[in-house]
């Protein structure tokens, strides 16, 4: 991704991590210095009790306090008699989020001074910086690298782009050689992680916030911001914004403001926390303020600082449809639950999209997968839907009650065409289909009988996992009615 | 080795081919079987298939080995100058490779419009079978009366079998599948016509009789909301 593919950088009150972006493209080590002054070494002791003043919070989603992840480091250093790890989580596999990768393209000097500076405190043996392969973020820290001194070896290692590989397991197998995939037993990265030294493992923004923090020791860190959860926020506001932009903005902002300067639609709802957080009303959209606390307490979810809002003028429940299954398409296909729970999810939504089926169908596709699986994926993907439910009930209404809402479906939510071979679509020659119900059989993930015995087929791409799969289909049907398409082009 | 497989291949190649050719009918079954059965058929009918062409290629090379026949007995059926027999086991070889190679590309006509040219060129199995049933008789070794029995069987059965698939096959395109509709219907009917889950029944056993009761306006007027 080059710098002009990313959205514009913007900030409310003082800029903090996002300062000197708006003059220039691309921080050099100079211009670093010059925006955001020098910076010097603290000691462990000095930089954990930084981190609890500030009360610093991993911002990849999940807000796991930094403080006890950096003690939990330090102890496992202790008693294992290893050197630690650092490793900069910049693969932002959250498809509506964008901040780390402007930060990592455009200010890459703010997360290693982070990096540096744990790594530092914590007698680290080296630093892992992991980017996705889109090539923006990883020339330019390659760039950041060759005209600065780090206090330890540091490499870029670079992940493919999925939304599981940014989980912190996935990342440390990635990392270690192995494939990018959750790990089936979790094991705690600060205990074995990185070559199974005790790894420090956080997100690109929170290394960056750790930067600021030491520049402007803790008072001057608090000054803006709530008192429970101090300082800036990087936002992402995509979705039917006419103006999208990755934000700074101090925590307990107004989310209408927010909305309001990216011309966001009136009255819209709001996918909060991107493709893996939570819905909410127009009206929560109104009373909710910015903070994981402020997001909360109207039933969304700040997460990755994901605002996604979507307008009048498109169907939320095909943006919904389009959104599961790309998340059911994203599963790796380790776990069961993910595996076929997911598709079944997808396929509910589609029925629910068709009004054939009441929200039952949904809920109980959502029940399947809730807190299942090696990592957070199904569990995540269940929660939004379940958030959609509730949130689009009077849309789920219309579409019962006239098979659609006559709007189209724009994709707002921005869902990405996957790689060439995830747009295989299953069809079928229906004159020549005769209901023997071969691929239901061989293919139960995706073909659904009618109760005549007729294939149902999802519109949606066929998984990469389900490849395989569905050219036995094709091969099996005793009426050679089902093929496999990729973009118009026949594949089997 | 080289004796074993002169004297066993040919009759191995007639004895994998008939299990193919009938594995090969029976997967098309819908009456008695069910789509699981069908989908582990279909595998066993390949891996016959793969068995049988191995077998018959094992079988020529070791007849032009032993000098039964010359590679141009192989490359001109009937013209080389050997036997009818040998002719006819030549032309059954062609039939089952090219049906052989029908089964591999099968999945394309999936996408063309034509799915009755697979259909017809894959029938070329019925054709080589019978063929080589022939060659298997008449130029091989003289076989048992058990042995021609068991085939004579295998031949009933796979004509059995076709009849009935083009009988089905008929039926259907006539309409005469039940649909759910008409299902539905007879599972209605059936219900109204079997006396213990009667509906009505049920309910006049629970409601209270009404005029047992003092207070008669209260469940006439009941009575009247519910009607």
């Amino acid at each position: 991704m080059t710098r002009s593919a990313l959205p514009p950088v913007t900030h409310l009150a003082t800029p903090r991590l996002t300062a000197g972006l708006d003059e220039h493209g691309w921080l050099d080590a100079a211009t670093h210095r010059r925006v955001h002054g020098p910076l010097r070494p603290l000691p462990t002791d000095v930089l954990v009790q930084l981190v609890d003043d500030i009360q610093l919070t991993g911002r990849g989603g999940a807000g796991f306090p930094f403080g006890r992840k950096l003690r939990a480091v330090l102890e496992s250093a202790r008693r294992q008699q290893r050197p630690p790890v650092v490793t900069v989580n910049g693969s932002e596999s959250e498809p509506l989020s964008f901040k780390d990768k402007v930060l990592l393209t455009r200010a890459p000097h703010l997360v290693l001074d982070g990096a540096a500076l744990a790594a530092d405190a914590i007698g680290a043996s080296e630093i892992v910086v992991a980017v996705t392969d889109d090539e923006g973020a990883e020339r330019s820290l390659r760039a950041a690298l060759a005209e600065r001194q780090m206090p330890v070896p540091t490499s870029v290692h670079v992940v493919p782009h999925r939304i599981v590989s940014g989980q912190s397991g996935a990342l440390v197998n990635g990392i270690n050689g192995k494939k990018h995939i959750p790990p089936a037993t979790s094991q705690r990265t600060s205990d074995a992680g990185v070559k199974s030294h005790p790894t420090l493992l956080s997100n690109a923004e929170t290394y960056a916030q750790l930067a600021i923090a030491a520049r402007r020791g803790p008072y001057g860190y608090t000054s803006l911001g709530l008192v429970d959860e101090p300082g800036t926020v990087l936002l992402t506001v995509t979705g039917a914004a006419a103006r999208p932009a990755v934000m700074e903005v101090p925590t307990g902002t107004p989310l209408w403001r927010v909305l309001e300067l990216c011309h966001a639609p009136a009255d819209a709802a709001v996918l909060t926390g991107g493709y893996e957080g939570t819905w909410i009303n127009p009206e929560s959209a109104l009373r909710a303020t910015i903070s994981r606390a402020g997001f909360a307490a109207v039933g969304g979810t700040l997460g990755p600082g994901v605002i996604a809002p979507i307008g009048p003028d498109t169907c939320p429940l095909g943006e919904l449809a389009q959104v599961v299954h790309f998340l059911a398409a994203g599963s790796t296909g380790q776990c069961g639950p993910c595996r076929l729970g997911l598709p079944d999810l997808a396929r509910s939504v589609d029925l629910i999209v068709a009004g054939t089926a009441p929200t039952a169908l949904v809920e109980a596709a959502v029940e399947a997968v809730r807190g299942r699986g090696a990592c957070g994926h199904p569990d995540a993907t269940a929660r939004m839907s379940a958030s959609a439910l509730m949130v689009f009930a009077a849309d789920i209404a219309t579409h019962g009650a006239r098979h659609g809402c006559g709007r189209p479906v724009k994709g707002q939510l921005l869902v990405p065409p996957g790689p060439a071979d995830t747009n295989a679509r299953l069809s079928v020659d229906w004159s020549r289909c005769d209901g023997h119900g071969l691929c239901a059989h061989v293919l139960p993930e995706l073909v659904s009988l009618d109760a005549n015995g007729f294939p149902a087929l999802p519109q949606s791409p066929v998984p990469v996992w389900l490849h395989g799969q569905a050219r036995r289909a094709v091969r099996m049907c005793p009426a050679l009615a089902l093929r496999l398409t990729t973009e118009g082009h026949h594949a089997a | 080795m080289r004796t074993l497989v002169e004297y066993a291949a040919g009759v191995v190649t007639l004895v994998l081919l008939t299990l193919a050719v009938m594995v090969g009918v029976l997967a098309t079954d819908r009456t008695v079987l069910r789509p699981r059965h069908r989908v582990l058929l279909q595998p066993v009918h390949s891996a016959l298939s793969v068995l049988a062409v191995g077998a018959v290629v094992l079988h020529v090379v070791s007849m032009i080995a032993k000098g039964y026949a010359s590679t141009l007995d192989v490359l001109l059926p009937f013209l080389g100058g050997r036997s009818f027999e040998v002719g006819m086991g030549a032309l059954a070889l062609y039939l089952m490779v090219s049906v052989f190679w029908t089964g591999l590309i099968r999945a394309r006509f999936a996408g063309s419009g034509r799915p009755w040219l697979w259909r017809v060129l894959h029938s070329g199995a019925y054709a080589a079978w019978p063929i080589a049933l022939y060659h298997g008789f008449e130029a091989g070794r003289a076989a048992a009366a058990w042995v021609e029995l068991s085939y004579f069987a295998c031949a009933l059965a796979v004509v059995a079998t076709l009849l009935a698939r083009l009988a089905g096959l008929f039926a259907r395109k006539r309409g005469a599948r039940p649909t759910r509709y008409v299902r539905l219907l007879d599972e209605s009917t059936q219900l109204r016509s079997t006396p213990t889950v009667r509906p009505d029944r049920g309910r006049t056993a629970r409601t209270p009789d009404v005029d047992s009761f003092d207070d008669g306006d209260y469940w006439a007027q009941l009575r009247g909301t519910a009607t």
